[in-house]
């Protein structure tokens, strides 16, 4: 146990000091820290003057260390154009993506699941076959194509749903939160983003849970459950479900980044005022601090869910424990 | 091409030395391929649209980009067949008077120009990664797979826009606009290898050990000519699938970074930047200047889908 959770936080540590070095490369040298910092007439012994405060002129290991002990407190340094602190501005947005995608992830789980186990267990009806037709038509609609048929339809010819932005939203934690789900406005602008958001990976963990029905429902021990008399509910959800779970786990965990990513889109397509949009933003306008914290945030979070979803493995797999050594869980 | 993927599928099927159209006619790819309607309807209609792409020019009822001959008075016209839209504009026209149905053919020469070469860089990257990492093992294998499940890790949409983000920092200011088709392609490419590399990499290392290729070293070929001239050919089945696969995939990051804004410069519009230039006018009621390129977009993805699927099954069934 503790040489499979080492192994794997060795490996995540390693992947989080790959993605900082990359993100103060760009930080450091194809940006120019100073840049914004002084006025177009500055003199040359100024500007060194400048770079020697700032540390500019030390070794780049020492400037290495001093971004990274920086970025582990919140300090990313200050966006070009936003003139404000990186860490302050993401802390800003974080919420609105966090609620965004969670709610997603939630209701792509609720529609996945059961969707793909109807259709696993009922792979030549009629329902479960227009469903998987519907499924890879969903899966070739990208995203902010969704997102505008939905806008079109409940914003602009309905007139049920905002089309933009968070609605109210109220102040948690003295302000270090703020939610949009107490408020009637904020519900309605989530409904939306939210189904756009969920819809691609629904159809993605629906066809992968049937596909994996699919191939339990086959087994032996699927047939012996049956010969034992077992009911049709029994076997179904508690022998057959339960041995997919395994590789759904692992894709909902992926999912979750991708959600996060996807999120990108979505925030784009809804004006939201998540960190996608503001990393977005920082592409259009080549704002490179603002891109080297979005790079380290994302990577933590994709190494997060990577660690919990292989814990989760080893929780649901009896077999990882026994020969937990070898850190068996495939990647 | 099409007789090496014939013997793939049917090795020595067919000795008779028919010509290269009977023998494809008679393979069992070509029997599957019309025995199965929505592939054969589903290649047919992409077909058709990458012609009429690439023959935009000259089947396109307007030239788009001429400004000369463009109306500011014929702005917002509906589809032809609604009140008020003209036999001229079948699908209608855009804010500034284009003609909607040429500036989506011209729009998905960019969006497929873009998709093919992006999955060509790809490829090319992809394959020779696969072939070191396969071939010669040790660290290379170590080093170059790292980074794949790296990469493999992260969505496809966020590599390109970290890539793309990289490239426009890295770049000159002033010539971000002409170079932004290069940054675009290299974004998605550089995206998309993996599964290349996977793929060539596990065949290669099967190929590695068989008796042909022991018989080369033997006679002292160099290892690059083994890996480009006497694995490579035997290990392009899969590649074929995988890079149609892709090329949805290609053509879906590509309208998704140029609908960004981060994408094609608005001179030269893919289906992306149409799609997003007709969301300002959706609340007007226009929706025909957004939904149409987004149909298009849309059918030109699921048709290339269903092809590749069909490939994929056709060709060899456990690669899904």
């Amino acid at each position: 146990m503790i040489r499979y959770v080492s192994g794997r936080l060795a490996q995540s540590l390693l992947v989080m000091f790959l993605v900082a070095a990359v993100a103060f490369a760009l930080f450091g040298f194809v940006g120019d820290p100073i840049r914004q910092m002084i006025t177009e007439d500055a003199s040359q012994s100024e500007i060194d003057r400048l770079r020697e405060m700032m540390g500019l002129n030390d070794p780049v290991p020492v400037q290495f260390w001093r971004y990274i002990t920086g970025a582990v407190q919140g300090d990313f340094g200050v966006s070009y154009f936003h003139k404000r602190p990186v860490g302050a501005l993401i802390a800003e947005r974080l919420p609105a993506t966090f609620e965004l995608a969670g709610l997603s992830v939630l209701l792509s789980i609720l529609i996945g699941v059961p969707l793909g186990v109807y259709t696993g267990l009922h792979r030549h009806g009629r329902i479960a076959r227009g469903l998987m037709a519907v499924s890879l038509v969903g899966i070739s609609i990208p995203t902010f194509l969704i997102g505008i048929m939905l806008i079109y339809l409940f914003s602009v010819i309905l007139g049920w749903l905002p089309s933009f932005g968070r609605g109210e939203t109220v102040a948690l934690f003295g302000g270090a939160w703020t939610t949009g789900f107490f408020t009637v406005s904020g519900l309605k602008s989530l409904i939306l983003p939210a189904i756009t958001l969920a819809l691609f990976q629904s159809t993605m963990i629906m066809r992968l849970v049937r596909a994996e029905m699919l191939d339990v429902m086959r087994t032996d021990y699927i047939k012996f459950a049956r010969a034992r008399g077992l009911r049709d509910r029994s076997v179904h959800f508690r022998h057959a479900l339960k041995n997919t779970l395994m590789p759904v786990v692992t894709v909902i965990g992926l999912q979750l980044g991708t959600v996060i990513a996807f999120a990108i889109i979505t925030e784009s397509v809804f004006q939201w005022p998540g960190m996608g949009r503001l990393f977005l933003q920082a592409i259009q306008q080549v704002d490179i601090p603002v891109m080297s914290a979005y790079l380290i945030m994302i990577a933590f979070f994709f190494v997060v869910i990577n660690l919990i979803t292989d814990l989760a493995y080893y929780a649901i797999d009896p077999r990882l424990r026994t020969n937990a050594v070898k850190g068996g869980a495939h990647a | 091409m099409p007789d090496t993927n014939t013997n793939a599928v049917a090795p020595g099927a067919v000795i008779a030395p028919k010509g290269r159209w009977h023998r494809l006619r008679d393979s069992d790819l070509a029997h599957s391929f019309l025995s199965s309607p929505v592939t054969v309807a589903a290649a047919a209609f992409a077909m058709l649209m990458i012609l009429a792409s690439l023959g935009a020019g000259l089947i396109a009822p307007h030239d788009p980009y001429d400004m000369a001959s463009i109306d500011i008075f014929d702005a917002m016209l509906p589809p032809a067949w609604k009140d008020g839209g003209e036999a001229e504009f079948l699908l209608g026209t855009d804010a500034i008077g284009r003609d909607v149905l040429s500036t989506i053919l011209y729009g998905s020469r960019m969006s497929i120009f873009i998709g093919v070469t992006s999955v060509i860089l790809s490829l090319a990257i992809g394959v020779t990664a696969g072939l070191f990492a396969g071939y010669r093992g040790g660290w290379i294998d170590a080093v170059i797979m790292r980074i794949a499940e790296i990469q493999l890790s992260l969505p496809t949409i966020l590599v390109a826009l970290l890539i793309n983000g990289i490239l426009r920092a890295i770049a000159p200011p002033s010539t971000l606009d002409s170079i932004a088709i290069l940054v675009l392609i290299l974004s998605i490419g550089l995206s998309n290898w993996v599964q290349f590399a996977r793929a060539v990499r596990a065949s290669t290392m099967v190929e590695r050990g068989q008796e042909y290729i022991l018989a080369a070293r033997l006679i002292g070929i160099g290892g690059m000519a083994i890996m480009f001239r006497h694995i490579l050919p035997n290990v392009m089945g899969p590649i074929m699938v995988i890079a149609t696969l892709n090329l949805s995939g290609a053509i879906l990051t590509e309208a998704t970074l140029s609908f960004l804004g981060v994408g094609v410069p608005p001179t030269q519009p893919s289906l992306g930047t149409l799609i997003n230039d007709g969301t300002d006018y959706l609340f007007s009621g226009s929706w025909w200047i957004t939904i149409f390129p987004g149909a298009a977009l849309a059918l030109l993805v699921l048709t290339v889908n269903l092809v590749g699927d069909w490939l994929r099954d056709a060709l060899n069934p456990t690669l899904g």
